[in-house]
């Protein structure tokens, strides 16, 4: 499309700079694995030798000069023409040096430790400060030296990225990949995908909880998100001043979940060898005068100053007038209720709006009294509390959070599915012939007509959902919470089995909603009453 | 128990007996009357508290206190120690009877009935004179004294007090002067025993706060002015209730009239949108959409039948404005994807119901008037109501 340019020079000179942070990052992570001392949490460092390597100093002088000159250069480009393109020459030039010596420096130390191991005859697998010192649990050391050179090339690859750009070649995602993607994605894929990540990332968790891979995973959502970002569709949702929010929450909620995951994971491999949790080993405890205030002092005014910057960089949305009788299209929840208009769009108002959130707010407040298990207190631990933590991270991740994507990014006019790189056609035309659960079975299965008497009518549907809540929680106490009934008694497994079928029940709709084109179970229009 | 302090153990298990088992407070006050009727209630004496008799020494403080919370609520149990006493042979001609509760006291037994909680409360309150009498007191007093101040009417087991003027405590004092007053009125009452027993319990039970002697006489005077005054007081209640019952239907009634405005600002509820041969064939008209809230439609998609009517252009789903799709021949809402037909029936996305129609009729000048106050719904059947629709 014309007028919708993928590439313009705005966005390449911004792609160029994102590939430039990209490039230190990872030549940061490079010089990180080169030179630091490396001790994973909980780790004891106890008789081990110690370290050879060292961040060199003229390596950190000229990094930090580099930049000062290239924020010189910046601040003076009015004066200087090309001003900019020099400063990030030497940005991109600082970034290569760190890349390249950390990798070149990896190396030579790994030659210099075999040379000595050979000379002293001493064993290459006598650990000292020099190696990565896992975390109980998490396997073996890595080779410094080949993740140094792997981050070096991360680091050299986004830097040549960003200097393509900064040349001015016009490089975007290509077009068939961008269609690959589009067609693949819908609200099926795109939620059961998530589901199924989350049971992955459950499942795999120790491998999850691995330094290396979430690093990995960091750029490979850079890579995704600075290739995605040629693509003006993408580009025009992603950069809605309404949308950055969710952007920064994305980074946000997958650090801190991750954070979590490792320290439980860590944790759990520690209490399975019966050695203590890493809270028992650190306790967290702070002075409040000076640590604490000072600490929230300083993040007092750092939030300030990020608040007021973005208020004046990204101007609120404002829009025409209200009115009663023109909607914008698509009309938009606030982002943290558009997990919730998502529901709306499976279940009828009262159901979706008002029984499912105070259902959900119950359920927040039940846990204390439904949670019986004693363990985990104070610590983080995953496999002494599973059942939990799968509960709430899914509902809280999968039910929530990616909804609330999926609501910004992928929901476009008429409330259709879009996919990331798809063009907001108010006129796409996605056929959604919807039918109760009453024309299933009385026309298409038993071929008659709907009876007329409502109760009759709608008898399969109202069967279902009876079932649903009588049938399910006896089952579920028979064969998988025998011992939480043992212990906790009855009446509260009977809440947490409702809880849980209330909250099993949007995916379920969800799912029945893409397959058969089910509208409700339970449609009694006649009395506002539908399921 | 031996003549040694006692360890902590004995001194909760001491405690916990007097807590625990009640009867064992009544033991002490019905001490005499056992003494006289072959021990009827020897079960009660079961728990006992330790006794500075039973231990040999004084009390330490911690048995005070359990002896005091055995005896600080006797009401149930100084129930079952009258019963023990008046079923015992000796109760008739003991005259230490009266050592269970005040006769004047009513107890479930006597009423055939739980107690009220007013009953309760008086019960509790002429219990609690008489409390240190049945529990405390006697504990921490010789066995021998046990109960002389329950056991009013057994006189002859009061204290002994030294002469008058040889008196130095004030509680002795104190005494002293009751049990001339009690001298008094014994006889100045009436003389049939049974009578003076029951007034002398009742005299009696005021242990920690002077005697009043003329309480008989005040509480009849105090009924006396109750039955006078209750019309009068009762007319000024019924009169307060009346006016504030009176007060808040006003408030209520002035509240409900406050919904129904003199002058409504509204728009008026029908609009005339010209002649029927205006509207093109298979064609929605969104003229009336942005200020009257509803497209004119002109279709057969319905019956059939050629006709015109007007869709309320709200989502029947949550109450957004769909948008009429032309390409696609449908209203499409924004919000959450409900899609429906051009005759407004409902077919995608969650929409419960069709859209609703408004009232449509034509005019002595042929216009068609839209008449927003009333509304068909195809679910209840109303479409076939010859006012929503216009056969064109």
């Amino acid at each position: 499309m014309d007028h919708h340019p993928d590439l313009t020079p705005g966005v390449m000179a911004g792609l160029s700079w994102y590939y430039l942070l990209a490039s230190m990052l990872n030549a940061a992570a490079a010089a990180y694995v080169a030179y630091m001392q490396i001790v994973s949490e909980g780790a004891s460092t106890k008789g081990l030798a110690p370290r050879t390597r060292k961040l060199p100093n003229w390596l950190m002088i000229a990094f930090f000069g580099l930049y000062g000159l290239a924020t010189l250069l910046m601040l003076g480009r009015g004066a200087l023409p090309g001003g900019t393109l020099v400063a990030y020459w030497i940005c991109a030039a600082a970034n290569v040096l760190v890349a390249i010596a950390a990798g070149a420096d990896a190396a030579h130390f790994a030659e210099e430790r075999s040379e000595h191991a050979a000379h002293a005859g001493v064993s290459d697998a006598a650990a000292t400060l020099d190696d990565h010192i896992p975390a109980h649990g998490l396997g073996k050391p890595m080779n410094r030296t080949l993740w140094t050179l792997v981050w070096t090339t991360a680091a050299l690859v986004f830097q040549v990225m960003g200097l393509t750009y900064a040349l001015g070649a016009e490089f975007a995602l290509p077009k068939f990949m961008r269609d690959a993607v589009d067609a693949v994605s819908g609200p099926t894929t795109f939620f059961v995908g998530a589901t199924a990540a989350f049971v992955l990332i459950i499942k795999y968790r120790r491998l999850f909880a691995n330094g290396i891979l979430a690093w990995g995973l960091v750029n490979a959502f850079l890579m995704f998100f600075g290739l995605s970002m040629t693509d003006f569709d993408f580009r025009d949702i992603v950069t809605k001043p309404d949308n950055v929010p969710i952007v920064g929450l994305i980074v946000l909620v997958a650090f801190f979940t991750w954070l979590a995951l490792r320290r439980a994971v860590i944790n759990d491999a520690r209490m399975d060898s019966g050695l203590p949790n890493l809270e028992q080993l650190e306790p967290e405890k702070t002075l409040v005068w000076p640590d604490l205030v000072y600490t929230e002092l300083i993040a007092m005014v750092v939030e300030t100053i990020v608040l007021v910057v973005w208020g004046i960089a990204l101007q609120a949305p404002l829009e025409q007038p209200a009115s009663s009788t023109v909607a914008p299209n698509p009309s938009k929840a606030p982002w943290y209720f558009l997990g919730l208009q998502e529901m709306l769009v499976y279940f009828d108002p009262w159901m979706a709006g008002v029984v499912l959130p105070s259902m959900i707010i119950v359920g927040l407040m039940a846990i204390p009294y439904i949670d019986t298990n004693k363990l985990g207190n104070g610590y983080y631990t995953i496999k002494q509390r599973m059942f939990a933590y799968v509960t709430f991270q899914y509902g809280y991740l999968v039910l929530w959070v990616i909804l609330i994507l999926l609501g910004t990014f992928l929901r476009g006019p008429n409330w259709n599915f879009f996919g990331p790189y798809e063009y907001w056609d108010v006129h796409k035309l996605i056929p959604l012939n919807n039918v109760n659960l009453s024309d299933i079975f009385w026309v298409q299965l038993l071929g008659t007509a709907k009876p007329t008497n409502i109760l009759t009518r709608e008898l399969p549907g109202i069967a279902i959902s009876l079932a649903y809540f009588a049938v399910i929680p006896p089952l579920l106490g028979k064969f998988f919470f025998k011992k939480y009934i043992a212990e906790s008694g009855s009446m509260r497994f009977y809440v947490l089995a409702g809880l849980l079928l209330f909250m099993a029940s949007l995916p379920i709709k969800m799912v029945l909603r893409w397959t058969i084109n089910l509208k409700y179970l339970v449609a009694i229009p006649e009395y506002f009453f539908n399921i | 128990m031996a003549n040694k302090p006692m360890t902590t153990a004995e001194k909760l298990a001491a405690a916990r007996a007097g807590a625990a088992a009640k009867p064992a407070e009544s033991a002490p006050a019905s001490q005499p009357a056992e003494a006289e009727a072959s021990a009827p209630a020897a079960h009660v004496e079961a728990a006992a508290a330790p006794t500075p008799a039973s231990l040999g020494r004084p009390l330490t403080l911690a048995e005070k206190l359990a002896a005091a919370r055995a005896g600080g609520a006797p009401k149930p149990a100084a129930a079952p120690a009258a019963k023990a006493v008046a079923s015992s042979p000796a109760a008739e001609s003991a005259p230490a009877a009266p050592a269970g509760p005040p006769p004047d006291i009513p107890t479930p037994e006597k009423l055939g009935r739980p107690l009220t909680i007013a009953e309760k409360l008086a019960a509790a309150r002429m219990m609690s004179g008489s409390a240190p009498a049945a529990g405390a007191k006697p504990a921490a007093k010789p066995a021998a004294a046990g109960a002389p101040k329950a056991a009013a009417a057994a006189k002859p087991a009061a204290r002994e007090l030294p002469p008058l003027d040889k008196i130095s405590d004030p509680k002795d004092l104190a005494e002293a002067l009751r049990q001339t007053a009690q001298k008094k009125i014994a006889e100045s009452a009436p003389p049939p025993p049974a009578a003076k027993a029951g007034a002398k319990a009742k005299d009696a039970k005021p242990q920690t706060v002077p005697p009043k002697p003329s309480k008989g006489l005040l509480s009849k005077l105090t009924r006396r002015d109750v039955t006078i005054h209750i019309p009068a007081n009762l007319a000024w209640v019924i009169a307060g209730w009346v006016a504030f019952n009176a007060g808040m239907t006003a408030l209520t009634v002035m509240t409900v009239r406050f919904l129904f405005p003199n002058v409504l600002a509204e728009p008026p509820s029908t609009v005339k949108i010209g002649y029927p041969t205006d509207y093109e064939k298979e064609d929605v008209n969104e003229r009336f959409k942005a200020e009257w809230g509803f497209w004119v439609v002109r279709s057969t998609k319905v019956n059939g039948v050629d006709e015109i009517y007007a869709l309320q252009s709200i989502c029947t789903h949550l109450g957004c404005p769909p948008n009429w799709l032309a390409a696609e021949q449908k209203f499409k809402c924004p919000c959450h994807g409900s899609g429906f037909y051009i005759s407004g029936i409902n077919f995608e996305g969650p929409a419960p119901r069709p859209l609703e129609r408004f009232k449509v009729t034509v005019a002595d000048d042929g216009q068609i008037v839209v008449d927003k106050s009333q509304k068909f719904q195809q679910e209840l059947g109303q479409w076939s109501d010859p006012d929503s629709f216009i056969v064109a």
